[in-house]
């Protein structure tokens, strides 16, 4: 069977010393990405992507995505154990996994919340592996209005599955696609928006925009508003989950797994919103409601396997179709393509090896992760206590070589600076950077589809309602902003 | 009679993306629109420009009419000169001065803000830093970076 032969390839090329070496890395920064506040994977991601151009694709593709996913899985560690949730993605975790802790049960919290990650994990990557070649296929049909509409459904979606104003998100969006525009433009060659820097030629280094608004803004915010460390309150003393918890767990297990992979693909914050679903249904399902918010476990294996299962899922549509569905996808994107790499249906059958081997490797990855998070928590945990003072500045530095590299450029290093402060201007002001970097890095392609499909059409734009596809997908994007809009399963909205 | 805007920051959001439209536009004007089948290098930009202007309004007036006041608070305006001017003075002089010079004034400039560092401290993050991103960045990545030019 094809799909044998497939993953066979996937093997040999996840399980070279390098591949596998690369993975770790990537676990196990993404570990301790997700426990220490003040970082996350998005950051970590734009700062380290410069590193990764004189890797190798596959093995750079195999360290970032192991940052993403290992990310997810670790900030769970810090709501049981603190309170505190080390990625947004795991603010629910702590409504019942610190009552847990509180009551000594803080083993049992993290061996479901670990093997809830693995199962939902791996079901992701079994989706993943099964999905990706018949997304693939019947996107050999698409022609410029369909990707045109993949776009914008992609950029909507995003608006719309965010917890923040719809109309700043999507301006975020149209902001993002503009300052894609700035620099050449490929179909005439003259040079738009770049006011005499010849610098700007090329465009605005997604890098350093990423760097800026991700890194450097979110260190700015955090040495203006310090948040308190809670003291180390609980003890992780080895207890294993009873049986009554495996019985009360199985289920919510299962039902996250199936959330959280649906609302991974869609673009926008999924593994946000999946986690926050899962806890809800969990709740509106149990028997006895009151018990959550106390110490339930429904409340710990249901949105930690949604959040797991959707950080995998979130590379569905950008490994397949080369549309991104978030702004960690989206670096992950820009950085194939500075390799020379286009992800998209084609990249199945050009790059096998890279796409296989990054599937198998995200497996083995999620049991690497298993060993990172259980045994090896009070590590982590220590690492808590380093003082931010000492880490923002090393942070700093890297932000600063790692965008100077990307083309020995201290220009890009100025446009991270002035993205820093922008980025602290969007963050005072509720605007998520996320669909910007997505725009930013999604722009080219929306234009060339755009034009082409208006040139195709002898200028008539009712061609993306004539075609059927097209149609279907812009009908689509209606319904989920409808279904959605009203009803977005994540934290009151910040009004 | 003065018009009481409740929430502020969609306000100022709305405002701030009215402007940028409203650049835009007018920047854009200079550039060939061409036609819808024969599409300029102004026509895309022109598109976005005008979506900004309407979105920034429509932020505006929902911002202003809004149900519920939300005010922006304080700016974090220490850090961000800091930490700003600190990335600043890395780009001037990474090219001009070298490595050293370069994370000194960084480390320098970030490690004054409202975390205040023991200057042994800094000087112990500047050695360490400094020898890091020399191994990392001049000696295993090749960049040509001096330490001092």
């Amino acid at each position: 069977m094809d799909l044998l032969h497939n993953l066979g390839l996937g093997l040999s090329v996840a399980f070279t010393a390098a591949n596998l070496l690369y993975c770790l890395a990537g676990a196990a920064v993404g570990t301790l990405v997700g426990v220490l506040p003040g970082i996350g994977p998005v950051a970590t991601i734009a700062m380290l992507l410069p590193l990764t151009f004189k890797m190798d694709p596959i093995g750079a593709l195999i360290m970032l995505s192991g940052i993403y996913y290992g990310a997810h899985h670790a900030g769970s560690t810090t709501a049981i154990m603190l309170d505190m949730p080390g990625e947004p993605t795991s603010v629910v975790i702590c409504l019942d996994g610190h009552p847990m802790a509180r009551a000594g049960r803080a083993g049992a919290a993290l061996c479901i919340a670990a093997f809830g990650s693995f199962f939902a994990g791996s079901v992701g990557v079994i989706l993943l592996a099964t999905l990706s070649p018949i997304l693939a296929q019947a996107s050999q049909s698409f022609g410029p209005a369909e990707y045109t509409s993949m776009i914008v459904m992609a950029l909507i979606t995003a608006a719309v599955l965010s917890n923040d104003s719809l109309v700043t998100t999507i301006a975020m969006s149209v902001f993002g696609l503009f300052l894609g525009v700035v620099g050449t433009d490929v179909s005439t060659g003259t040079m738009r928006f770049t006011f005499g820097f010849w610098a700007l030629g090329d465009g605005i280094s997604f890098v350093a925009v990423a760097v800026g608004l991700f890194a450097i803004a979110e260190i700015i915010m955090n040495i203006g508003f310090p948040e308190k460390r809670p003291p180390l309150t609980a003890k992780v003393k080895g207890l294993l989950p009873t049986r009554a918890d495996l019985a009360a767990s199985w289920k919510p297990i299962l039902r996250g797994t199936a959330l959280g992979s649906a609302f991974g693909i869609l673009p926008g914050t999924g593994p946000l919103l999946s986690s926050f679903a899962s806890y809800a249904l969990e709740r509106r399902l149990a028997k006895d409601p009151s018990r959550f918010g106390k110490g339930a476990i429904e409340g710990v294996a249901g949105p930690e396997s949604a959040n797991n299962a959707a950080a995998i899922t979130h590379f569905i549509p950008m490994l397949t179709l080369g549309i991104p569905a978030g702004a960690a996808m989206a670096l992950m994107l820009g950085a194939l393509q500075i390799q020379g790499i286009s992800p998209g249906p084609m990249v199945m059958t050009k790059h096998p090896d890279l796409f296989w081997g990054v599937i198998v490797s995200m497996w083995v990855g999620n049991m690497m992760l298993l060993v990172l998070n259980l045994p090896m928590v009070g590590l982590w945990i220590r690492l808590l206590m380093i003082p931010y003072k000492l880490l923002y500045p090393a942070i700093l530095v890297f932000c600063c070589f790692g965008v100077y590299s990307v083309s020995n450029s201290s220009f890009d290093v100025l446009l991270a600076c002035l993205f820093g402060v922008i980025g602290v201007v969007f963050k005072k002001l509720d605007c998520s950077p996320a669909p910007l970097i997505l725009a930013l890095v999604l722009e080219p392609m929306l234009e060339e589809n755009f034009r082409r499909a208006m040139l195709l059409s002898g200028g008539e734009p009712l061609v993306f309602v004539t075609r059927p596809i097209s149609l279907g997908i812009l009908l689509l994007t209606v319904a989920l902003a409808f279904f959605f809009f009203h009803r977005r399963p994540g934290p009151a909205p910040i009004v | 009679m003065p018009i009481k805007i409740m929430n502020a920051k969609q306000f100022l959001s709305g405002l701030i993306f009215f402007a940028i439209g409203l650049a835009i536009v007018v920047e854009g004007r200079t550039y060939d629109l061409g036609t819808a089948t024969q599409m300029g290098p102004g026509y895309f930009p022109m598109l976005l420009g005008g979506l900004l202007l309407i979105l920034g309004a429509a932020a505006m007036v929902t911002g202003a009419r809004s149900s519920v006041a939300v005010s922006i608070g304080r700016w974090p305006l220490v850090p961000l000169l800091f930490v700003s001017g600190a990335v600043l003075a890395f780009a001037l002089l990474i090219n001009a001065a070298g490595l050293l010079a370069a994370v000194f004034a960084l480390i320098a400039l970030s490690c004054y803000g409202r975390l205040r560092h023991h200057p042994i401290e800094a000087l112990v993050i500047f050695v360490t830093l400094s020898g890091l991103t020399y191994g990392i960045f001049v000696y295993v990545l090749q960049l040509p970076i001096e330490l001092i030019s």
